[in-house]
């Protein structure tokens, strides 16, 4: 009985240490940042390109991966952006939940709709810190 | 809201300590200009390879397109700037008010 309890103990304090080394803000609730950046093709007309946010702004309802989700289109006066027009922030928990979402059926149902349009992309993954 | 995404790589002769040193400067700004209303930043982990070498990502939140033009001058903003200079290779920034879903 005392060796199951010891055992248990330790395999606890274990998976507990194991989660906090997949974490650089040690045991606080995580921010898995996913921002993505699009440019569209000069033939895309506007119609195309509402097509292409209405199916990215559907995907959080189809993936219960998606935590948070928000976008919009540049403004920035600095004329840094390179031509990239449009900006998604998709929030995780996770590297294993990003990592059901990229193969999900429905962001790849996704990916057939921006595909024609998209001229180029730009992704950055951070885990948020203060 | 405004949200305003800042990326850059840093120089190859750039030491680590000198880049932490731009990051703890940037992040010292959150509190120096008032206009900042949230901060908060991260080393890119992507495995997509679309990051084309971007290894910072910072997103600042303002109020205002007025308060993003008022940090931009600020005094305390343009001092980060000094720090950075020598060690910036390239920087990308796209501002957006956001809409959720």
């Amino acid at each position: 009985m005392m060796k199951t309890t010891v055992f248990l103990l330790s395999l606890t304090i274990l998976m507990a240490v194991s989660s906090l080394a997949q974490t650089p803000q040690g045991g606080k609730p995580m921010t898995l940042r996913h921002v993505v950046l699009f440019s569209f093709k000069a033939t895309s007309i506007p119609e195309d390109i509402k097509r292409v946010e209405d199916a990215f702004r559907g995907l959080p309802a189809q993936i219960r991966e998606i935590k948070g989700f928000e976008w919009g289109t540049n403004n920035s006066p600095e004329g840094l952006a390179q031509g990239f027009t449009h900006c998604f922030l998709v929030t995780f928990s996770s590297e294993e939940d990003r990592q059901i979402y990229l193969p999900h059926p429905a962001h790849q149902a996704f990916v057939e709709v921006l595909k024609p349009h998209l001229d180029k992309v730009l992704v950055i993954d951070y885990w948020a810190q203060k | 809201m405004i949200r305003h995404v800042v990326l850059f790589t840093f120089r190859e002769t750039s030491p680590a300590e000198e880049v932490s040193a731009v990051v703890s400067a940037f992040r010292g700004l959150n509190g120096q200009v008032p206009e900042i209303q949230a901060f908060e930043w991260g080393l890119n982990i992507s495995p997509e390879h679309f990051h084309q070498g971007f290894t910072h990502c910072f997103v600042l939140t303002f109020r205002s397109l007025e308060d993003l033009a008022a940090y931009q001058v600020h005094p305390a903003h343009l001092a980060f700037q000094e720090v950075l200079r020598p060690h910036m290779d390239r920087v990308f920034v796209v501002d957006y008010a956001p809409t959720a879903g």
